[in-house]
């Protein structure tokens, strides 16, 4: 089956102008993934900052163009979507951004946000009808449309902000919503509520979402599936239960350990052994990116790239450690992303 | 809107040069239905006569009353200054959104034209221009000349205030509503950007009217036109400075002090609330 949407070998690379070559930032190497949305779920993509996470967003969605490969919605490269296929591809994959002031055009009131897409894929025929389709929605957030609409953003808070942007994502009943950190510039208080919703598409609307955050806790708390970027590729990949629980990569070791836990006995970090980055090359494609700071790190893995090895069914991690492990095609890393249905299951049994 | 009104009342500058302007439009609206303008023709009256009561500004050499000709070149004046700004700054926001939103070679191209032809002198050419065509030359056609050279300063400033939107979020989010290129322009950008348009406008309008007036001066205006402009150049032409008639060439330029100083703060005044930075904190 053709995957909804499509990363395949993406490269993407910033700066490195005429005269200054070296100074190049890889964002994203290689990297290839492919979304299904049957069976709806959602998958978490996690990293530090410069990982990647938000060029591998904004390629997924076609808002920047990937230096190497291509990104393809139903088998076309987005570049080469025709008019119909790119409106269809706008109704099938949306988008909530990081930032919940600057998605909003001070200009109008929130009613904008709601409205436009309503009126540019004719969604509703009356106005009428256009009204129970944003109230709908909205409700759908928890919100509540006489306290939403008809208000400037910046009458609204945060969260209330970032709550219609999820009801103005939802409008178009897309099959897949990019979510960019939606709740990482939230007042904490008011996180819990927006990732509430967020599942909740998944439920009541079989929508499926891929959520792009720092944090493995808020991952872990609605994700099914995970994958762990580091430096522009997948270091390790599968179902968030057992990547956060049992992670197997060095680096997914390293992200796990660094949540706090609320336990006085247990010190921070104690026993993380974390090798100095600061003068690391900037460009070093050569070997496991993560060599450098790795505290196992082996004479293999400055000299080859790892390869994606599947320790599991629903788990694949690039280390050479596990290199008894069987190894899996990077273009197969959706295969192990994928939730199997309930209907599938009971057909195996009763088999 | 009560921002607005708040923001009016806190900075008069814009207040204060639209009472000029609307006073001046006053004094013409009043002087057209009690004088008219019929005798700002020349041989209306006896030539070279100083105020009096028969003729309340005099009259020049050629026996044009003078404040005939005062009420007359008010709004032909005007008209230049509009049509020259306005049409200046349509091409300026057509070619500056187009640069600044698409970017790529269409920026390059009308970056490059523009940064070519902002160095020349503009009144060099526009001399060049207006003698060639000289007898042609009605007050429209002199604005559009005019406008022909006014466009490529609002292209560079509205292309730097575009390029500062075009990356903001609510233009993504745009996109995503499925809003076109166009749309974007037109709904998300252009409304942002109005105050600032209209304070450009007044600059253009400001400018239109300054490089009228310098062809004018030179004698490269409608000749039989009482503009301002003209009336400046009929007093040097016949030496009214030196024969102390200073009725003739005095008025006028008091009436283009006023136009300037009123545009000036208005556009000052928008130029403020276009750009939060400028106002005054008090």
């Amino acid at each position: 089956m053709v995957p909804l949407l499509e990363a395949r070998h993406v490269t993407k690379v910033f700066g490195g102008g005429l005269l200054d070559k070296k100074r190049v930032t890889v964002a994203l190497f290689e990297f290839t993934l492919g979304v299904e949305v049957e069976p709806p779920s959602i998958t978490a993509v996690v990293g530090e900052s410069g990982s990647g996470k938000t060029t591998l967003a904004r390629t997924l969605l076609g808002l920047a163009a990937p230096t190497q490969g291509e990104v393809r919605y139903r088998g076309t490269d987005l570049k080469r979507l025709s008019r119909e296929q790119r409106s269809r591809f706008l109704r099938d994959v949306q988008v909530i951004f990081q930032d919940p002031y600057e998605v909003y055009n001070p200009f109008y009131k929130v009613d904008h946000v709601l409205e436009t897409p309503i009126r540019k894929f004719n969604l509703a025929s009356s106005r009428s009808a256009a009204r129970a389709l944003i109230e709908e929605a909205l409700h759908g957030v928890g919100l509540r449309a006489d306290e939403t609409l008809g208000r400037y953003p910046h009458q609204l808070s945060g969260g209330q902000r970032q709550r219609v942007m999820v009801a103005r994502a939802v409008l178009t009943r897309p099959r897949l919503i990019i979510a960019d950190e939606p709740v990482s510039m939230v007042d904490s208080s008011l996180r819990a509520t927006i990732l509430e919703s967020l599942s909740e598409l998944k439920r009541s609307f079989g929508i499926s979402l891929i959520y792009i955050t720092h944090d493995l806790t808020t991952a872990y708390q609605i994700a099914d599936h995970i994958v762990v970027l580091y430096r522009g590729s997948a270091v390790e990949a599968g179902d968030v239960e057992r990547v956060v629980k049992n992670p197997q990569h060095p680096y997914t070791q390293l992200l796990v350990g660094s949540i706090p836990l609320p336990n006085p006995d247990h010190a921070w970090q104690r026993d993380v052994v974390l090798a100095d980055s600061s003068d690391a090359p900037v460009v070093d494609l050569t070997g496991c990116r993560f060599a450098d700071r790795c505290p196992y790190v082996m004479e293999v893995c400055t000299t080859a790239r790892p390869p994606l090895f599947q320790t599991d069914p629903r788990r694949v991690a690039a280390c050479y450690r596990l290199d008894h492990a069987p190894t899996l095609r990077s273009e197969d890393l959706g295969e192990v992303l994928v939730t199997a249905t309930p209907t599938q299951a009971n057909t195996l049994t009763a088999e | 809107m009560k921002k607005l009104a708040r923001f009016l009342r806190t900075n008069p500058s814009i207040a204060i040069g639209a009472a000029l302007l609307c006073g001046m439009l006053l004094f013409w609206l009043v002087g057209t239905i009690t004088i008219g303008t019929s005798r700002a023709v020349p041989l209306s009256g006896p030539p070279d006569q100083p105020p009096s009561a028969r003729y309340l500004l005099g009259t020049d050499s050629a026996g044009r009353q003078l404040l005939p000709v005062l009420i007359a070149g008010i709004p032909l004046t005007l008209e230049i200054g509009l049509l020259a700004g306005g049409v200046g700054l349509l091409i300026g926001t057509l070619l500056g959104f187009s640069a600044g939103y698409f970017g790529g070679s269409v920026d390059s191209i009308i970056r490059t034209t523009a940064d070519v032809i902002l160095p020349i002198p503009a009144l060099a050419v526009l001399v060049v221009i207006a003698s060639t065509i000289h007898t042609l030359l009605s007050v429209e056609i002199m604005a559009l000349v005019i406008a022909s050279l006014a466009w490529m300063y609002p292209t560079r400033t509205i292309r730097a205030q575009v390029l500062s939107l075009r990356n903001r979020a609510f233009v993504e989010v745009g996109r995503f509503s499925g809003e076109t290129h166009v749309d974007i322009i037109f709904r998300e950008l252009m409304p942002n950007l109005l105050p600032y348009l209209a304070a450009s406008f007044v600059g253009a309008v400001g400018a239109g009217i300054l490089a009228g007036i310098g062809l004018e001066a030179l004698g490269l205006g409608p000749q039989d036109k009482p503009t301002l402009g003209m009336t400046i150049f009929w007093a040097i032409y016949y030496g009214a400075t030196l024969r102390g008639m200073w009725w003739w060439w005095g008025p006028p330029i008091v009436v283009l002090i006023l136009v300037f100083m009123s545009l000036f703060l208005i556009a000052q005044g928008l130029d403020r609330y276009a750009n939060p930075r400028l106002r005054r904190t008090a």
